[in-house]
Formats: C-alpha cells, structure tokens, sequence
C-alpha cells in the first residue's frame, strides 16, 4: 500500500508539479519553524559532553534573603557564599557527587605565556569534584585533584582554543601561563565547551582555594548568605531527587532557625533543580513554573501548527477537487469512504513526512551554522560561541518531534477535505462536482 | 431468481427551487445471462437507472434487488464491497484515472479485495490480453485510442469477475468500427461467460442484438 502512496505521489508530481512542490516546501516550512522553537528549547535540556549527565543535575545557582516582620520588606537574590553552599549541599546521602563553583564563565581574565600576545578569556573557580560531575574531554593532562584543591596550589585547566592561542599546540600540561598578571601551572587541556552548557562553561578552570572569592559575601543586614557561587548535584538516579530535595530543606530549615533573630529568611524558590526547570526559570526569585512553561509552549505550537495547517487544508481541498473524478472512480469499484479517508490521510501523511524531513535538514543545517543567532542571549556577554554539535542536533527526540508535528499538521490540514471528498456522492464525482 | 429486481423505484431530484421526478414507479427483473438494453431519449432517466442498479445512487423510494439481496440502508462499507464483488462499470467517456497507467487503472478494483500485488498484476494481465491491449500494459491513457480506452475500462469493469455489467453508452465516443469491436467483446462476455450485462444505448442496431430492449420516456417505462 505503501508502494501505492509513493506511486500517487509520483504521479500527483508529475502532473501537477508546481502545486505538489508548493505543498512540500509550505509543510517543510513549517516544520523548519517548529523545530527550531523546539530545539532552542532543547539544547538547554539534551545532555551533551561536558554535561552528559543533564538528566541526573540537581542545580542551585541561587538563593534569596527576605526581611521579615520589618516595616519596609527588602529582598536580595543571587549567588551563594561559598559557605552558605556548603552547608547547604556538602555531604548529602543519594548522591554521587556535588560540585560547588564560581563564575560560570562570568569572570574575564587576562591569559598570556612567553611572547604569545595575551587574550581575553572567562574563568571559573571550581572545586576538585567539578570534574567528577562534569564530563570534560582532556586533550592533554588531567584535572587538578583533592589534595592539589585544598593546597591551593596556582594551576589550571584551560580550553583548546586557549592552548591554541597561546602555544600553537594542546599538549601543554605542565607549562605555565599568566593570568592577570599571576603565574598558573596547566594542568590540563580540554576541548573547547560550548556557551549553551551553561554550567560547566569557561575557558579557563581554577581551584577556587587559590583565591579570594571565597571571602565574597552578600545579603541583607549580618547575615549575608550570598556571594558567587552555585551548586551542582549529580544523582545517582532521578527517583533519588526528592530525598535529596528533603534533605536541602531540612538544611533550609536549619539555617531559617539559626537567622530567625536577624529578622531574615532563606528561600531557595524550588532550589535544587532539575536541569528542565533550570532552563525555564530565568530569574534568581522566580520559582519553575512548568504548567505556565507547558501551556505557553502549547499556544505557541499551535498557532505555528495551525496557521500552515489552515494554509494547506486549503491546498488539500482544491487538489482533492482536482481529483474529484478520480475519487468517484474509485469509490463506484467498490472503495469504501473509509478507506478513501484513510488513503487521503495516509498518502498526505507520506508527503508531509517527505516535507518533514526537507524541513528538519533546513532546521538542522540553520542551527548549524547560525547557532549565533539561536543560542545567544542579548545579555550573556560571553567571549563563547554557542556551538552545537550534529550529534545534538540529530537527536532521536528531535526526530520523533518532528514526526509528531509531521503527523499533527498532515491531520489538521487533510482531515476536513478528505472527508468532504469521501462523502461526495459518486454520480456527482464521476461527473467532476463536488456536491 | 432475478439477478437484478427493482420494485417500485421512483427518484426525486430536489434543489431548493425545483424537483426533477427521474423515475417514477420502475419495475424490471433482469435474468441471470440476460443482455439488456436501455433505451430512450436524452434526459429520459436512462443514466439514473444504470446509477441505481449500479448502487452509485439510492431512490427515493422503491427496492433493489441484486442477485437476492435487498439493498437498503446497508452501511457503506457493506455496499462498497457488494459493488466491487458483483458489478462492474463502463462508462461513455471511459473514465479512466489519467495520473495512471494502462495496467494500474485495469488493477482499480482488486485494490479494494484482499490479494497480494502479484496477484492483481497477473489478473490484470490475463484480462489485458483477452481484450487484446497487453501489448500497452505500460502506457498511458492520453496514449491511447478512443476505442482502445474503452477496452482498458471493459478489462477493469472484468477484472474482478463481476457478475454484472452495467454499461453506459459503451460506444458513444467511438466511431462504428471501434464500436463494433467493443460491442463485439460484450456479447462474448454474455454468450461465453454468462454475465448480466444491462446496456443504455442511442443506438437501434447495437439494440436489436441484445436479448431485450426496454425503453424509457420522462423517468416512465414505456415499453
């Protein structure tokens, strides 16, 4: 039957070739758009190297202080001290490991070695499990471990295209560079990461015991639980989650009970979270609201369905009248209006497959090469370019988006002709009217 | 039994200005094997007839009767398949889906029963030969002769063995000698495998060699 479909497709092409081609290109289209809504979406959730282990992260990246019982109620949100994060997150049970860093790749640092000319790149402080909860690709060397961490010791882990810039060559390990003017021993050289694994990004990776940015604090009035840095859980499985959730609240808890006389509390707004409700919270005092996320997400896909939709049912129903005669043919051999239905369906559902492949390479190739324009915010700031990698892009989830807003849009746009067509009375049909 | 019984057939046409009484109170038994011709001026409810007989369309009242079975209210996959399996159409302009080739046209109604793709391709060869065209298997209808259409749609009316032969105007778009040869093929189709062929025609002649001929004045038989 299949063989039937390609075979009226084939045909319907040959005889009408602009109208088919028009057809395929509007369907590909509008897939193009969709998966590139989609895909903007899920390149912040599909685990890729550093962070292949997205789907087990709990993340805390902030908290927020707010003034009770006072007369003018002020709040403060942001990062956490180094100190407020350990208590918070060190030594949980149901979990593999936790990893407390700073910057993000926030942090610029001026990078020179010999008589290479300096470069600008962003640092991170992080600490020796960094590297166990984040999955970097090391070109040359290793990362710095415990002993070296709580040494203090001056080194540093730095990207390809640093080593590149500085030496011509990634086998760097034990050279030395200067950053702001300070001397490093390399450690390590890893391949470049791209700005859309928002945690583990940076150029640059150094034990945050080498400097001062532990002392950093901020907050309201003595209390001061912020400062720069965030956290990262890794699980040994999602079904350990709210246990550790459970556990972090009782530290919550803890700490509310201790500053209860300073007038302050501590909420950490559905912190720890999932690396999906990470992606759709943007501000530090803004709880995940996945419902609000889901229904946004569902009015934006169906005006991106329905408008093709609309477009192409009306092409459907004035190719259908082009074949009326044909229908009516059919249906006097004895093709039941069922299977007339089914076969308009299925046959568009071929194409719109056909489509959904011309517009998922569209998408895949745009993402590709305009990952710029995708994946950068206006207010990143970042020196980093958001690659994205084919293996990401050519995702099997990305794929069977694609077959089921192929699926959706061939039913919203054949359904309605296909069943006027289907009821047509035969005599008028083999007579070439549609009533 | 009668292969074809209609009682009391009447069909209305209503539009919302005028009604169009096409038939009105038909009764016809057609015999198993019988060659029937239907004849009549334009307008006279030939073509509503052979629709009806066809199951295309339903009276407005009245029963059909095919081969014993009652058909009324049935539902429409029900109807479908009694057509596929009973009744095979051929139509003045042929009708053939042009999108397809010779072959693929003649294979329209075993698409619609349960047999493998071979199976309908070899069916439709063996009925391509007996109608003398397997040497045009692969061509297309805008390639073809009037009169070699016409025989493209008598092998896709035989194809599934149809018990019945429902043909309109048969010859009407040809000139006599293509319609000699398609009127040739009727009646071996009626004489050597004992179908019911019912015939409308404008054409005395082709009349007079059918076993019988009934004719037809504004929706009435009149003969």
């Amino acid at each position: 039957m299949f063989k039937q479909y390609i075979k009226n497709i084939w045909a319907s092409l040959k005889q009408d070739s602009v109208v088919t081609i028009i057809n395929i290109l509007g369907t590909a289209l509008a897939i193009f758009l969709i998966m590139v809504v989609v895909l903007m979406q899920e390149v912040k959730v599909l685990p890729f190297s550093p962070e292949s282990n997205r789907d087990l992260f709990l993340i805390c990246n902030a908290l927020t202080e707010t003034s009770i019982g006072k007369e003018n109620t002020s709040m403060t949100s942001g990062r956490m001290s180094e100190a407020t994060a350990k208590e918070l997150f060190s030594s949980l049970k149901n979990v593999k490991d936790v990893t407390l860093f700073s910057g993000g790749g926030g942090l610029s640092k001026l990078v020179s070695a010999n008589k290479s000319i300096p470069m600008q790149a962003e640092s991170a402080y992080t600490d020796d499990a960094f590297w166990r909860v984040f999955d970097f690709k090391f070109l040359s060397g290793k990362p710095f471990d415990n002993a070296t961490f709580k040494a203090g010791q001056k080194v540093v882990v730095i990207s390809e295209s640093v080593a590149r810039h500085l030496f011509h060559d990634v086998n760097v390990a034990g050279r030395e560079i200067e950053m702001d003017f300070v001397p490093y021993r390399i450690c390590g050289v890893v391949r470049d990461v791209s700005l859309i694994a928002s945690q583990a990004y940076a150029q640059l990776w150094i034990p945050y015991t080498t400097s001062d940015i532990v002392k950093l604090t901020s907050g309201l009035d003595n209390v001061k639980l912020g400062g720069t840095f965030s956290a990262v859980i890794l699980a040994n499985s999602k079904s350990d989650f709210p246990k550790i959730k459970a556990q972090v609240n009782a530290r919550v808890a803890a700490i509310n009970s201790r500053i209860k006389a300073d007038k302050v509390k501590l909420e950490l707004k559905g912190r720890p979270m999932t690396q999906f409700e990470s992606s759709i919270t943007t501000w530090s005092n803004e709880l995940p609201e996945p419902g609000k996320f889901y229904r946004k997400a569902a009015i934006i896909l169906l005006i991106l369905l329905l408008v093709p939709a609309i477009n192409l049912s009306s092409m459907t129903q004035s190719r259908l009248r082009r074949y009326i005669t044909e229908i009516g043919i059919r249906r006097a051999f004895g093709c039941p209006r069922s299977r007339l239905l089914s076969d308009i369906i299925n046959e568009n559902l071929v194409l719109s497959v056909i489509a959904g492949i011309v517009g998922l390479l569209f998408c895949v190739i745009f993402a590709y090469f305009a990952s710029d324009m995708l994946f950068t915010s206006d207010w990143s700031g970042f020196f980093g370019h958001p690659t994205v990698s084919l293996s990401l892009l050519l995702n099997p989830k990305i794929f069977l988006f694609a077959f089921i807003f192929c699926f959706i849009l061939n039913l919203m746009s054949t359904i309605i002709p296909a069943l006027h067509a289907s009821h047509t009375n035969i005599v008028n049909a083999l007579n070439g009217r549609t009533r | 039994m009668s292969m074809i019984k209609l009682e009391g057939i009447s069909k209305v046409y209503r539009t919302k200005e005028v009604e169009t009484l096409a038939l009105e109170n038909v009764n016809i038994e057609v015999e198993k094997g019988e060659f029937l011709s239907v004849m009549g001026p334009s307008g006279c409810g030939k073509s509503t007839l052979l629709n009806i007989i066809g199951l295309l369309d339903t009276p407005t009242s009245g029963s059909v009767i095919i081969d014993g079975t009652t058909i009324e209210q049935m539902p429409d996959k029900v109807v479908a398949a009694f057509r596929n399996k009973m009744i095979g159409f051929i139509f003045q302009s042929f009708h053939l889906i042009q999108s397809l080739n010779v072959i693929d046209n003649v294979e329209v109604p075993l698409l619609y029963r349960s047999i493998s793709a071979k199976e309908r391709h070899q069916k439709a060869k063996e009925v391509l030969e007996k109608v003398g065209l397997s040497h045009r298997m692969h061509h297309m209808p805008s390639e073809l002769s009037g009169g070699q259409c016409q025989r493209v749609a008598i092998a896709r009316a035989i194809i599934g063995t149809p018990e019945i032969i429902l043909a309109d105007e048969p010859t009407g778009n040809l000139d006599s000698k293509m319609g000699a040869e398609i009127m040739e093929i009727l009646h071996h189709l009626n004489k050597d495998e004992n179908r019911t062929i019912v015939m409308v025609t404008h054409n005395e002649e082709q009349a007079k060699q059918t076993s019988r001929t009934i004719r037809f004045f504004d929706g009435r038989q009149v003969e």
